[in-house]
C-alpha cells in the first residue's frame, strides 16, 4: 500500500529555486503524470523522492517514512541518464538486479529483454542510446515495487517501443502502487494517466484527475499544457 | 548486503588492474633479461628495458590511485550513483564496500610488486646471489630488535594496512567534501585533501609531543626506537599508533557518512 | 480493433461510447466473455482505472453483467439490446438531421432524401 506525502517542499541550488513550496499527496492505485517543461523541477522532485537530493526545507514521506534504505526497497527508479555499469551485459545486469532487489522478477525481465530484441550477451557500452534506455526500463519495470519513479521514460525511443513501454506500465500496474511518470511529451502518454501535476518554475500550477480536467477544460491535457506553458 | 556490493566492486577494479599486472610481470621479465647483459655491449636493450619497467610501474601506481578516486566519485557522486545510491543499502555498507575493495587491491598491488622483484631477480639470474643477502639483512634486523620480532612484524603489517585504509578514506573524505562546492569540484577536493592532511599532521604532532613529555623518546624512526627500547615499551607505542590510526580511519569514515547522508546533492 | 481517442473529451466517456457501440454492432456478441480489465486497458492503451470505471458504467446500464468468479459478459437480454439500438439510432439521426438543417434543408426534403438514400440514388 503506497502513499506519498510531500509537504512545503523547497529546494534551492544557490540562486535557483528548483522547487518552491510543493505540497502534494498521492494515494495508492494511480498513474501520475508529472508534467512540465525542462527546468521546471520534475527531476529535482523525483531525485528527492529517491534520496539522491536533500531538500532545503519541507518534508517528503513514502509510506510514512523519509527516503532511506527502507523506502529504497520499495521504490523502483528510472533515472534520466544511464547509471548502470556499462561494461556489463544484459544477463549480468539481470543478475545484479536479482542480487539487490528482492522484488525483482528475473524471468519477467528476461522476457521483456527478448521481446524488445535486445542481445543478452552484448555489453551495454556497445548498445545504441535507445537500446540502453529500453534495457534500463525493462530492469526497472520487472520489479514489483510499491512506487515507480520514471524520469522521462519515453524520451529517446521509437513509437513501437513507446507503445510497448506504455503497455508494460499498464500491465505492471498494481492496485496498491503508485507510478509517477515525468515527461514533457504529453500526447504520447496522456491516455494512461489518472492524475496530472503541472510544474512550473518549481511550483504546482495544476493538479487533478486527467478526465476531470479534460471535461472541465474541453481540451486534451496536451492542449492545456501547451496553453499553460506557452512561451 | 556488503558481500553483494563487494561481489561487484572487486571485479570492477580488477578488470582494469589485472591487465596492468600482466604488463608489469612482462616488463619485469624483460628487465631481468636486460640486466643480464648490462655490462656487455647490448646497452641499448638494457636501457630500454629499464625505461619500460619504470613506465609500467608508474602506470600501475598512478592507475591504482586513479581507480580509487574514480570508482568512489563515479558510483557515490557521479552518474553511476543514480543506480548505486538507490540500492537498499546503508551508507556504512556503501563506504565500507569502497574502502575494503580499494584496500584489497592495494594489498594485491603490494604483493604484485614483490612478485615483480622476484621475477626480475629470477630472470637476471641473480636470485641466488641476492637471496642470502636478504636473509642476512632480516637476521640483522631481528638481532637488533630482539626475539619478539614476529609480534612486532605482524603489528607493523597490520599498522601499514590500517594506514593504507586511512589514506584511502582520507581521499574519499576529500572527494566528498569537495563535491559540496558548486563549481570546481575537483579543485575543491584537492583543497580539502590538503586541509585534511594538515589537520592529520597536527594530530600526529600532538602525539609526538606527548611522547616527549613522558620521556618516551622520539619515535619517528621505528626501527631505531624498537632496537633501543624494551619490548613492553614498544608495545605501548604500538598501542598508541593503533589507536591513532583507528581514530583517523573512524574520523574519515564519519566525514564521508555525514556528507553522503545529510548533504548528498547529486547534480 | 483500434481505439482512437479524441482530444478534449474525457477518455472515460469515449470508452463508454466505444464499448456501447461494439455491443450494439455485435462486435461483442451477446453472451460473449470480455477480456480482463487489465487486458482491455492494455489493448486500448489506457489506464486500468479508467477502463474499470467505464466498464462499471456500462454494467450499470445493463449492457454487461459480472459473474463473481468467471468475469464479465455481454448481456443476452434482447430487450436491452433493442433499447440500445433504438437509443443509438435516435442519437445518430438527431445529429444527422441537425447537420442537414444547418445546410438549409427542411423536414420534407430531409425525409425524401433519406428514402432516396435507402435506394442508393443520391450518389453517382
Amino acid at each position: 500500500m503506497a502513499r506519498i506525502e510531500i509537504s512545503e517542499l523547497s529546494k534551492d541550488f544557490g540562486s535557483i529555486m528548483a522547487l518552491d513550496g510543493v505540497t502534494l499527496s498521492l494515494d495508492k492505485g494511480c498513474i501520475v503524470g508529472l508534467l512540465g517543461p525542462n527546468g521546471s523541477g520534475k527531476t529535482t522532485l523525483i531525485k528527492i523522492l529517491n534520496g539522491l537530493l536533500v531538500p532545503t526545507s519541507g518534508t517528503v514521506e513514502i509510506n510514512g517514512i523519509e527516503p532511506g534504505v527502507e523506502t529504497k526497497k520499495k521504490v523502483a527508479y528510472l533515472p534520466d541518464r544511464n547509471a548502470l555499469p556499462d561494461y556489463m551485459t544484459s544477463d549480468q545486469l539481470v543478475e545484479l538486479y536479482s542480487d539487490f532487489f528482492y522484488d525483482f522478477d528475473a524471468a519477467k525481465a528476461e522476457a521483456m529483454i527478448d521481446d524488445l530484441g535486445i542481445d543478452r550477451n552484448q555489453v551495454m557500452q556497445k548498445m545504441s542510446k535507445g537500446t540502453k534506455e529500453k534495457l534500463q526500463l525493462c530492469l526497472v519495470m520487472a520489479r514489483q515495487a510499491d512506487v515507480y519513479l520514471l524520469d522521462e521514460p519515453i524520451g529517446g525511443v521509437d513509437p513501437a517501443t513507446r507503445d510497448y513501454i506504455l503497455k508494460t506500465i499498464i500491465s505492471n500496474y498494481n492496485e496498491d502502487g503508485i507510478v509517477i511518470i515525468s515527461t514533457h511529451l504529453i500526447s504520447d502518454i496522456e491516455s494512461v494517466l489518472d492524475n496530472v501535476i503541472f510544474l512550473k518554475e518549481g511550483r504546482v500550477v495544476l493538479e487533478g484527475a486527467a478526465d476531470d480536467i479534460r471535461e472541465k477544460e474541453g481540451k486534451s491535457i496536451d492542449e492545456l499544457f501547451r496553453e499553460v506553458f506557452r512561451c | 548486503m556488503l558481500g553483494k556490493l563487494l561481489k561487484y566492486e572487486i571485479p570492477a577494479i580488477g578488470r582494469k588492474l589485472l591487465p596492468l599486472y600482466g604488463a608489469w610481470a612482462a616488463a619485469s621479465i624483460f628487465l631481468g633479461i636486460g640486466l643480464r647483459g648490462f655490462d656487455s655491449e647490448s646497452d641499448l636493450f638494457s636501457v630500454l628495458t629499464i625505461l619500460l619497467y619504470v613506465a609500467v610501474t608508474v602506470a600501475v601506481i598512478v592507475m591504482s590511485v586513479i581507480l580509487i578516486v574514480q570508482r568512489y566519485r563515479n558510483s557515490m557522486l557521479g552518474d553511476e550513483a543514480y543506480f548505486n545510491m538507490v540500492l537498499p543499502v546503508s551508507m556504512n555498507e556503501h563506504i565500507a564496500n569502497k574502502g575494503l575493495s580499494a584496500l584489497i587491491w592495494m594489498t594485491v598491488s603490494t604483493l604484485a610488486s614483490l612478485v615483480s622483484i622476484f621475477l626480475i631477480l629470477l630472470c637476471s639470474g641473480s636470485l641466488f646471489d641476492v637471496f642470502p643477502e636478504f636473509i642476512k639483512g632480516i637476521r640483522e634486523i631481528i638481532a637488533e630488535v630482539g626475539a619478539h620480532w614476529i609480534i612486532v612484524l605482524i603489528e607493523l603489517i597490520l599498522l601499514s594496512i590500517l594506514s593504507s585504509a586511512k589514506s584511502i578514506l582520507a581521499i574519499y573524505a576529500a572527494i566528498t567534501i569537495g563535491h559540496q562546492a558548486k563549481d570546481h569540484k575537483t579543485l575543491a577536493s584537492i583543497g580539502a585533501y590538503i586541509a585534511l592532511g594538515m589537520a592529520e599532521s597536527t594530530v600526529g604532532n600532538i602525539f609526538m609531543r606527548l611522547g616527549w613529555m613522558f620521556n618516551f623518546g622520539r619515535f619517528d624512526n621505528l626501527i631505531e626506537f624498537l632496537s633501543t627500547h624494551e619490548f613492553m615499551t614498544s608495545q605501548i607505542l604500538m598501542l598508541v599508533l593503533f589507536l591513532v590510526s583507528i581514530g583517523l580511519v573512524a574520523a574519515y569514515f564519519f566525514i564521508c557518512k555525514y556528507f553522503l547522508e545529510k548533504k548528498l546533492n547529486l547534480a | 480493433m483500434d481505439w482512437n481517442f479524441k482530444n478534449g473529451i474525457p477518455i472515460y466517456t469515449q470508452i463508454v461510447d466505444e464499448l456501447t457501440m461494439r455491443i450494439a454492432s455485435g462486435a461483442y456478441a451477446p453472451g460473449e466473455k470480455l477480456d480482463s480489465v487489465r487486458d482491455m486497458a492494455m489493448d486500448a492503451g489506457v489506464n486500468p482505472n479508467t477502463m474499470q470505471r467505464a466498464l462499471s458504467e456500462i454494467e450499470r446500464r445493463g449492457l454487461v453483467y459480472s459473474e463473481r468468479t468467471s468475469g464479465r459478459f455481454v448481456t443476452r437480454d434482447e430487450n436491452v439490446l433493442k433499447e440500445l439500438h433504438k437509443e443509438l439510432a435516435g442519437r445518430y439521426l438527431d445529429e444527422f438531421v441537425e447537420k442537414l438543417q444547418k445546410i438549409g434543408m427542411d423536414e420534407k426534403e430531409i425525409s425524401d432524401f433519406i428514402k432516396e438514400a435507402g435506394n442508393g440514388k443520391n450518389r453517382d
